[in-house]
């Protein structure tokens, strides 16, 4: 009866050991390091063409997996993040410790990995004070038990702690994310992600989740929260008969030089549990929650030798079981399955590698030498990592035009000895012209904007030094227009040039694309290319100036509008810069891309603009088209809160152009608001584009010169209105140019107070003959007589003019 | 070197279209006497707080007589002191780490007796809600708002006014002990929350989206961008804040700017400066700021409103 009594006592002692594991009551901050994606606060490891390694991403997953973990054991955790941060307003250190500090919280931990010289690969905890004399004394407790546990985990060469005042050096506080930490803290660097083989663990899930495990360890330690009642079984499955490149610096003491396996799967009995790993050249399974006992690992791999492995699991602890596997014999002859280019195709780049699949391992050298291209190219072999892929890639251009054939002899022969039973050829044709796109103006087009930005769009990368003396921009007299041409598109094929000052209105230009233009793949155009088109009248628009695109605090990011949607949000951003005003100092930027289709980005007015409700008054933004073919539109709020959304035009201009639309046009009764410029993308419009807004005006006034002879004398007339405050226009005249060559007259517009003092400069350049109208902005002066003078070659007049607030 | 510039440009710069002339940067301590971080002044202008740069200990420093005085080296004191309306009482706060858990104590320093009392302790979530002009009238205790009002006694009655703090990364209204949570800008982490003057308007910033001015709706009126440890001037018309940058380990850099909430133009007052400038407070008019520098010096900048 005894023995009962005592069975159910060890049972119930059993059961209360097991609840025994709690941080229930404790509050901790997890701050997972750098933010996120820009290299001037992240870190950054490309392993491949497409794959890289972020610190951010791996800190986040540690951090989420730990936020889980932590939740799970009781414990209140307040994450500095839970997302990639994006680089537009960064999550700043004095930031990650005001979360810290003003949640109040027991512990702070920021989860990191480190970097030294690709070679190096151990366990760092920092804590701020010196190593001996924590700020915290907790954080020196706190960093012993972390530090032997991630040790233990990662199993890196050893373990490091230290104060960052002795680690840096610095005698004093270095650490940014310890700085005005109220409470102890300490941050891991786990293991090194510049040490390659370490990199590729640190994409694999269940490895980032392993850490976390330790790291939720040495809490439970810390707060003497008792342990884990299970354990975890993990390891790394490898090739026996292939090595790492020797780029990756293989730690002697380590298996690091055999390489991982990928996508392995991995089987626990009993129980069934089964893994499947990742393709991040890692070979990483790892199985967590499991009960305390005796399991077999069974470890299986395509074309390997099915293994298989005893383990010991005990709570609290984690058990390794790394496997080395060897090839499983094919007694076959291999088949070419697939290549390229395909068999009898036309038009294939000048630059395209040929890709020959496999279905068996292949003797690389001798699989090297079965292989030829004729006309004979020279180039350069190299295997995927399973020696099934062979791909060659040429050292230079194929010729154009010309004809390839490529043969495998049956010399090819697999790793296990087999041949090729049937030589296999095919046969390609390369690019031998290169094609024009698109280009705008088109021929003939009227009404073009005095700012066009002129646009020629070929299929392929544009090879500059091709370019000289092959594009032609002249006036209606055959004169040369000074250009500022776009070189940063010559990657994409587009060649891009505008006016350096605005045309003349009316007018007609001439732009000559003349043929052996080149691409990157040394392909040339074929045909000569001209377009005529004639530039807009000579508008002049005046209104009230309701919003200037001087200040972004005014304008809601395009990616918080409720309205914007299908966008990729790293791509799209809107801002007010100083590279393209129309008028003032500065104009808003808009970068857009769309994710698919339907998308819309709206730019937003914090506080929307009051129009009144004047049937006859019209409203119009400046806009710098994109020739995008998307929408534009603009969204007004009625007086009873009705959004309307009115279509101003398709986006199929560039250059400066007022987009104004009657407010009696605007569907609705009441006063009108204006909130928000939109961009809609259009069933064929293009994926991306960037436009530029200036100066949104109510109430304008359209002139039309309709005399558009070259004006016979200077004038300069009086400014309007005067008194004026805070903005007034000024018209002037130029006559003929004086100085061709560079593009006209050397024109200054300058504004100067009582006592001659410059305030403003409204124009200081070359300017053709014509009329032209400055706008005075007058903001930020003081009320008072101001004088403006033109100058322009040996004539110059002053006139007064008065700003009254 | 660019302090010598300083120096001499100091007089004859005006901050451009703004009007707003930096007359002054000067030294309020000596590094030689110590590093010190976070200063506060009174509300009646005559005392200056500052700490270490854990938080650890409070120092006072009479602007008048420039006599420096060490209140406490407790923990946490110096995070977020304030002062008695009529500035004869500082109240801070002591953190104590039992086992891992942090408790806080609510002290009350009489200055005229140089005597500490305790209102509170044992607390597990203490936070101190002083005003825009560092006066301390209420503080949260646990979840609940109480109020430090007459004089030296504590009242522990419910607050009347309206106050603002974090609580669970949210901002949290309370007028009454009836209390509202904020998220105008969704799920995140909230930080640096305070009223405007005249309690009609928040201020905050929103981790990593950057700073804002609502309504006391939530709605968003202003977006100030990255703008940290902001605080509102006290005519309201101004926001005063840091912009710290880091290369996620360390401080690279950090400058002192205003922002006009109605002309939307910023001014950096610490453009000419060397020092990395950190954690601004206004003096109570618009015409002073104290911040300090990452080594440790308290300063004062003077400015001029034309």
């Amino acid at each position: 009866m005894k023995k009962i009594i005592l069975l159910i006592g060890l049972a119930l002692l059993s059961l209360s050991s097991l609840q025994a594991q709690s941080l229930a009551g404790y509050k901790i901050c997890i701050n997972p390091g750098h933010r996120g994606y820009n290299p001037a606060y992240d870190r950054y490891i490309p392993l491949t063409s497409e794959i890289a390694f972020w610190e951010s991403e791996g800190n986040l997953a540690k951090g989420l997996y730990l936020k889980t973990m932590l939740e799970n054991l009781g414990a209140t955790v307040v994450m500095t993040r839970t997302t990639q941060v994006p680089s537009d307003n960064p999550e700043s250190l004095s930031q990650i410790v005001a979360i810290a500090n003003s949640n109040n919280v027991d512990y702070f931990h920021s989860i990191h990995s480190n970097a030294q010289n690709k070679a190096t690969n151990y366990t760092l905890i920092l804590f701020q004070g010196r190593t001996s004399a924590p700020t915290y004394p907790g954080s020196l407790i706190m960093a012993n038990y972390s530090a032997e546990n991630i040790l233990k985990i990662n199993r890196t060469t050893k373990k490091m702690i230290a104060g960052d005042f002795d680690f840096y050096g610095t005698g004093q506080a270095y650490l940014g994310v310890f700085k005005g930490l109220n409470m102890p803290g300490t941050l891991s660097e786990g293991s090194f992600h510049d040490y390659t083989p370490e990199s590729w663990r640190l994409k694999c899930e269940s490895y980032l989740k392993h850490e976390a495990w330790a790291i939720a360890r040495s809490f439970l330690q810390y707060f003497n929260g008792g342990i884990l009642t299970e354990g975890i079984v993990a390891g790394i499955v490898r090739d026996m008969l292939e090595t790492v490149p020797t780029t990756y610096n293989p730690i002697s003491s380590t298996n690091d030089r055999y390489k991982p396996i990928n996508n392995v799967k991995v089987k626990l009995e009993p129980g069934g549990k089964t893994y499947t790993g990742d393709g991040y050249n890692n070979g990483y399974y790892m199985f967590d929650g499991v009960t305390p006992g005796n399991y077999k690992v069974i470890v299986e791999v395509d074309r390997m030798r099915p293994d298989t492995a005893t383990v010991i699991v005990k709570a609290n602890e984690s058990v390794f079981s790394d496997r080395l596997m060897t090839l499983n014999p094919i007694l076959e002859p291999p088949k070419v399955v697939n290549y390229s280019p395909a068999d009898s195709v036309n038009e294939v780049s000048n630059v395209a590698p040929v890709v020959i699949d496999f279905d068996i391992r292949m003797n690389a050298a001798e699989t090297q030498n079965a292989v030829s291209i004729s006309p004979a190219v020279d180039g350069s072999f190299k295997w995927d990592t399973d020696f099934k892929k062979l791909t060659f890639t040429p050292s230079k251009c194929y010729v154009p035009g010309g004809r390839y054939t490529v043969k495998v002899s049956t010399a090819a022969k697999t790793h296990f000895g087999f041949y090729l039973e049937k030589e296999k050829s095919f046969s390609f044709t390369t690019r031998s012209k290169l094609n024009l796109v698109s280009i705008y103006p088109k021929n003939g087009a009227t009404d073009i904007s005095k700012t066009v930005l002129v646009r020629i769009a070929f299929e392929k990368g544009i090879n500059a030094v091709t370019l000289a003396q092959k594009i032609f921009f002249t006036d209606s007299l055959g004169a040369s227009v000074p250009l500022t041409v776009n070189q940063a598109k010559y990657s994409q094929g587009i060649i891009e040039f505008e006016p350096k000052t605005p045309l003349t209105p009316n007018s007609l230009y001439k732009v000559v694309v003349k043929e052996g233009i080149g691409d990157v793949e040394f392909v040339y155009s074929p045909t000569t290319y001209t377009v005529e088109y004639r530039t807009e009248k000579n508008y002049t628009f005046t209104g009230n100036i309701l919003e200037g695109f001087e200040n972004d605090n005014v304008w809601q990011a395009p990616a918080s509008s409720p309205n914007t949607k299908g966008i990729n949000t790293s791509l799209t951003s809107f801002s007010i810069l100083n590279t393209k005003p129309k008028s003032g100092s500065f104009s808003g930027r808009l970068e857009y891309t769309f994710s698919g289709k339907d998308g819309e980005i709206e730019i937003a007015k914090f506080i929307p603009i009051p129009l009144g409700n004047s049937s006859a008054a019209e409203f119009g933004v400046w806009v710098f088209g994109d020739a995008s073919g998307n929408t534009l539109e603009y969204r007004f709020i009625r007086e009873n809160s009705t959004i309307e959304k009115v279509k101003i035009d398709t986006l199929n201009w560039t250059g400066w152009k007022l987009k104004k639309i009657p407010l009696n046009q605007i569907p609705g009764t009441g006063s009108i608001q204006f909130k928000s410029i939109s961009v809609t993308q259009s069933g064929n419009g293009s994926l991306s584009g960037r436009i530029y807004f200036d100066e949104c005006l109510s109430n304008i006034i359209t002139d039309v010169y309709t005399d558009n002879s070259i004006p016979s004398e200077f004038r300069l007339e009086q400014n309007y209105p005067n008194p004026f405050n805070p903005e007034t226009t000024i018209k002037y005249t130029i006559p003929a140019s004086l100085n061709p060559s560079k593009g006209g007259t050397l024109v200054s517009l300058k504004v100067f107070d009582l006592l001659g003092g410059e305030v403003a400069t409204l124009v200081n350049e070359y300017q053709q003959a014509g009329s032209y109208v400055k706008t005075l902005h007058a903001k930020s002066l003081p009320s008072g007589v101001y004088f403006y003078r033109l100058q322009a070659g040996s004539f110059s007049e002053t006139k007064k003019m008065l700003l009254i607030k | 070197m660019k302090r010598l510039l300083l120096i001499f440009l100091i007089t004859t710069i005006p901050l451009l279209a703004q009007m707003v002339t930096v007359v002054e940067d000067a030294a309020v301590t000596n590094l030689k006497d110590g590093a010190f971080y976070y200063p506060a002044v009174s509300p009646d202008g005559t005392t200056l707080l500052f700490s270490s740069e854990s938080y650890k200990g409070l120092w006072s420093k009479n602007l008048s007589t420039g006599k420096v005085v060490k209140i406490t080296n407790v923990n946490g004191a110096g995070y977020e002191p304030g002062f008695s309306p009529v500035s004869n009482e500082i109240l801070f706060r002591e953190d104590k780490f039992v086992k891992g858990k942090r408790f806080s104590s609510l002290l009350s320093y009489d200055v005229a007796a140089k005597k500490a009392a305790v209102l509170e302790e044992g607390v597990r979530d203490l936070k101190i809600c002083r005003d825009n002009s560092n006066a301390f009238k209420n503080y949260v205790k646990e979840t609940e708002v109480r109020s430090t009002m007459k004089q030296t006694m504590l009242q522990k009655s419910a607050a009347p006014e309206k106050v603002v703090f974090i609580q669970d990364s949210k901002i949290v209204l309370s007028e009454n002990n009836t209390k509202k949570a904020l998220q105008p800008l969704g799920e995140g982490s909230y930080i640096w929350a305070s009223l405007s003057p005249d309690k009609t308007k928040l201020l905050f910033t929103f981790a990593g989206k950057g700073t804002y001015v609502t309504n006391l709706e939530g709605t968003i009126l202003n977006k100030v961008g990255y703008a940290n440890y902001p605080s509102w001037s006290p005519d309201g018309n101004w926001i005063l804040f840091m912009k710290d940058l880091d290369n996620g380990v360390n401080l690279i850099s950090s400058e002192i700017y205003i922002a006009n909430l109605k002309t939307g133009k910023y001014i950096n007052l610490t453009l000419l400066s060397d020092d990395i400038s950190m954690y601004p407070k206004w003096e109570v008019t618009n015409s002073e700021i104290f911040y300090n520098t990452d080594n440790g010096q308290i300063r004062k900048i003077k400015l001029k409103y034309e």
